[in-house]
């Protein structure tokens, strides 16, 4: 079962690629708590699909997981599953238990 | 404004665009009536931020390609769903207003993020164009990609939806519980 600790490690690849695509005076500081989408976050629409394609990807090539990150599901919840990487984190764990 | 848009670092990655703003305005005045080009603004504070259109449109087969895609103003939709919005607003007018079956286009191929987002949102890429651009000092190859209704209904719309929830405020929690975070 894969752990909250590869999760994370494998969104902050993702934003860590996203990295090379901004300017360096507009670099994302990656932690648990990097704001993704929503009020203060940094990402635009075009960035948050990418990282969601980066981590669905890397989820299946590195740990076999088949998960699809935004779907109807997600919509359910109630607060965002992008709001921050913790967010994303936890919402990727709970869909790994049931895959 | 458009001109200004066109300058930025992320329209290296479209076509050549005009050189000055009286050039631009030429173009923009000789654009045909049945062309559907647009503004993109913030909703809350009527902020023009980006572009986007939907041109070729062709009703005796049904087809049109989406275009001009380009946020201007990137800083003023960090964290909001301007992008999604806006193209779910052109695929609402090419599917369900004129009643197409199939929207189309070109994407260069140093251009990863807007490859990875049509992909995602639904787009099939259907061949490449060897060596069709010159851009950033060198050829590229176009990715040609296109979409038809039923994936727009069955794929993109779910993830567009999802996508535009995405930016929802969380939910008030109790200061007792903010505290002991």
């Amino acid at each position: 079962m894969i752990t909250g600790n590869e999760v994370e490690a494998t969104i902050f690849a993702a934003l860590a690629a996203l990295n090379t695509e901004r300017v360096p005076g507009d670099q994302i500081k990656i932690s648990s708590k990097t704001l993704l989408f929503g009020a203060g976050a940094q990402l635009d629409s075009l960035q948050l699909v990418s990282l969601i394609t980066d981590v669905e990807v890397a989820l299946n090539t590195e740990h076999g997981l088949e998960i699809s990150l935004a779907d109807d599901r997600a919509l359910e919840r109630a607060e965002s599953p992008y709001t921050s990487v913790a967010t994303l984190r936890d919402y990727v764990l709970e869909l790994a238990r049931e895959a | 404004m458009t001109f200004r848009w066109r300058q930025t670092e992320r329209a290296a990655l479209l076509n050549r665009g005009a050189r000055t703003v009286a050039e631009q305005a030429a173009w923009i005045a000789a654009r045909p009536a049945a062309e559907h080009n647009f503004i993109i603004e913030v909703l809350s504070t009527g902020r023009p931020v980006g572009m986007l259109g939907l041109t070729d449109i062709d009703l005796a087969n049904r087809r049109a390609e989406p275009g001009r895609f380009l946020i201007g103003e990137p800083q003023a939709v960090q964290g909001i769903p301007v992008a999604v919005e806006a193209m779910k607003l052109l695929y609402e007018l090419a599917f369900d207003r004129l009643g197409l079956l199939r929207v189309y286009g070109t994407v260069v191929a140093d251009n990863p993020l807007m490859l990875k987002w049509q992909k995602y949102l639904g787009m099939k890429e259907e061949g490449r164009l060897r060596s069709h651009y010159f851009m950033n000092g060198r050829f590229q190859d176009g990715i040609c990609l296109g979409l038809l209704v039923d994936e727009y209904r069955a794929v993109t719309l779910p993830k567009m939806r999802a996508l535009i929830a995405a930016a929802r405020p969380a939910p008030a929690r109790p200061a007792a519980f903010l505290e002991n975070r």
